[in-house]
Formats: C-alpha cells, structure tokens, sequence
C-alpha cells in the first residue's frame, strides 16, 4: 500500500511537469521543416501571381478576415474587402505580367508564427497601358491554424517610389 | 495486491513515457478573451511609450523598442538596417542635429496571435524639426511583430514605409 501511495504521489508531480504550458524551444530541425511547409504557401502565392490567378494566389494562401489587412505601396492599408477589390481590379484587367521574385527569407517566430521577406521588380501589361516597379520589399506574417499556413497580414512598399512608370 | 502493485507501476511507466514522448506544444493563438485583452494594452503601451520617447528626442530610450535579439530585423522604407545598432545610430544621429519632434499615432491596432506574439500595425504622423530649420514630415505606414521576452514586449521584425500622398 506504502508502495502505490508513492508511486501516486510521483506521478502527481510528473503530471504537473508534464502538463506544464511552456513551449519547448523550436529545434533547428524543426524549423527547417516549418520553413519547407512557409516556403511551399509563398511558392504557390508567387506562382498564382506569375499567372494572374487571384485565388491561386491569395484567396487560397491568405486569412482572408476581419482582421486582414494589407498596407500597399502608397503606404494606404486595406482591411479584406478593399484588398479584394484592388487585386481583382488589378489581375482581372492584366494581359500580361512579369514577376522576379528574389529569394524569400523566411523567419519562423513560433511553431505557429512566420514571418517572410522578399522583395521582387514587376511590370504590369494592361490593353494599352504598363506599369513597372523596379524593387517592391514586402513583408508577410503568416499564422499556422489547422495545419495550414496563411498570410495574415502583408505590407510592401518601394525603395524608390519614384521609379514606378506608367506607359501609355 | 501483488496485481496492484504491478499495475500501478506498469500505469506509472506509460505515463512517464508518454510524457516524455516528442510532444509539441502549440501556443496556437487560442487566447481568452481576458488574455488578448492583457496583451492589447500591454503592446499599446509599449508602443505608446516608444512615441514618447521620440517626442524627448531620447535615442537610447526609444532603441527600447527593438529586441536586443539577433533575430531581429527592421525595414524602413524597403531599406533594413543591418542590426540593432545600426538604428540606435541613426536615431542619434537624428535627433543630435534636430531641434524638435513631434510624433503620434494617428491609428493602432494589436492583434494577439499567441501569448508572447502580437502584430502591431498602424501610422503615425511626424514632424520633425532639424537645427539648420529644414523639416522632416510625413505619414508612416507601421507593421511590427512583437515577441514578449522575459515579461518584456519588443519588437522582433518590422516594416515601416511613408504614405503617399492620396
């Protein structure tokens, strides 16, 4: 009886190590594997640019909620409905586009958060009329939910705005 | 008993291996609302404090605001720095050869994310005033991931870029 009463009590504490909250530091194995999975979101996010496909590109990879919101090149943030609006209005009416996308960095913060950098040139072939910008940073902060990644929030911006040219 | 006992100690072997079996923890966001509500001012006044810092010009109180960690990373108008103290630099340089600044927030929003992580984002407008009287001024697009660090909010990896004019 002496014996069991122990072995409880040992548990007990074992359970109450066990059952503690703190998180256990990320391995660097571990975030090798949770950049591959980042990486995978932001291939199919910059494949779905290159071919004009708005829900290849965002509506699929992005938490698109009310708590969205995408600060632009102009430094103007849009909450879900405005971003939807402005990348339909942009790729719907595209003939062509040609995308370099840089290497993404790719930070994983916890097993849960990331945040991915990249900066990339476009041009934008509208009928009758281009746009160019040479060098667009962006910022991507991805949320794990369901064991899925999404893009919960995304600003750009331009190292140098006067370099975006319009051709008629 | 002799049953018990066995059984007690098989009970306890499973448990202690289960236990030590890999286990992720995921601090997946599933927060409480009293909890977000805790991390909501606690950013705010972080933040708060940062903008004030700015206003009395004081580089060494404002650089608070960035992590002292090595993972840190800021753009500023597509531009990072290369590390800490490389915007330490530049906040005392600027403010070494400025008369005043005035700076605020002109909207904010924290969003929660774990119980050490929350995403700053908003503007602020500034003006700021140099000695040989030309004027800096303008409005700051804000994005920042901010990681709690021994009970202390600060700044892992941000973006900030200037509003154009509409």
């Amino acid at each position: 009886m002496k014996t069991i009463s122990i072995l409880l009590t040992v548990g007990l504490f074992v359970l109450a190590a066990c059952t503690n909250n703190a998180e256990k530091p990320l391995s660097e194995t571990e975030k090798e594997v949770l950049a591959q999975e980042v990486q995978t979101t932001i291939n199919t996010m910059m494949d779905g640019m290159k071919n004009m496909d708005v829900n290849q590109a965002f509506e699929a990879n992005f938490l698109l909620d009310k708590d969205f919101k995408y600060i632009g090149i102009r430094g103007e943030t849009m909450n879900v409905d405005a971003f939807t609006k402005e990348v339909h209005g942009i790729f719907d009416n595209l003939e062509k586009v040609d995308f370099s996308f840089s290497s993404p960095d790719i930070r994983i913060v916890t097993r849960d958060v990331a945040i991915v950098t990249m900066p990339y040139k476009g041009k934008f072939y509208f009928p009758g009329s281009s746009i160019s910008f040479p060098e667009c940073g962006s910022t991507l902060v991805l949320q794990k939910k369901s064991n899925k990644w999404e893009v919960i929030h995304f600003h750009e911006s331009l190292q140098e705005s006067e370099f975006i040219t319009t051709d008629l | 008993m002799k049953n018990l006992r066995i059984i007690s100690i098989l009970s306890f072997i499973l448990f202690v291996t289960a236990c030590n079996s890999p286990q992720v923890k995921t601090d997946d966001g599933t927060l409480n609302d009293q909890e977000k509500e805790t991390i909501i001012a606690e950013v705010m006044a972080v933040s708060s404090k940062w903008i004030d810092d700015n206003n009395a010009m004081d580089p060494d109180r404002a650089i608070e605001f960035w992590s002292t960690s090595d993972d840190l990373r800021f753009a500023e108008f597509g531009d990072f720095f290369a590390n800490r103290d490389s915007i330490h630099s530049t906040l005392k340089n600027y403010y070494a050869s400025s008369r005043s600044m005035d700076v605020k927030w002109l909207s904010r929003d924290v969003r929660p994310l774990a119980k050490k992580i929350a995403l700053l984002s908003g503007k602020f407008k500034f003006k700021l005033e140099f000695q040989n009287d030309t004027v800096f001024e303008g409005i700051n697009a804000f994005t920042a991931t901010m990681i709690k660090e021994e009970g202390k909010w600060s700044l892992i990896q941000g973006h900030e870029s200037t509003k154009m004019p509409e």
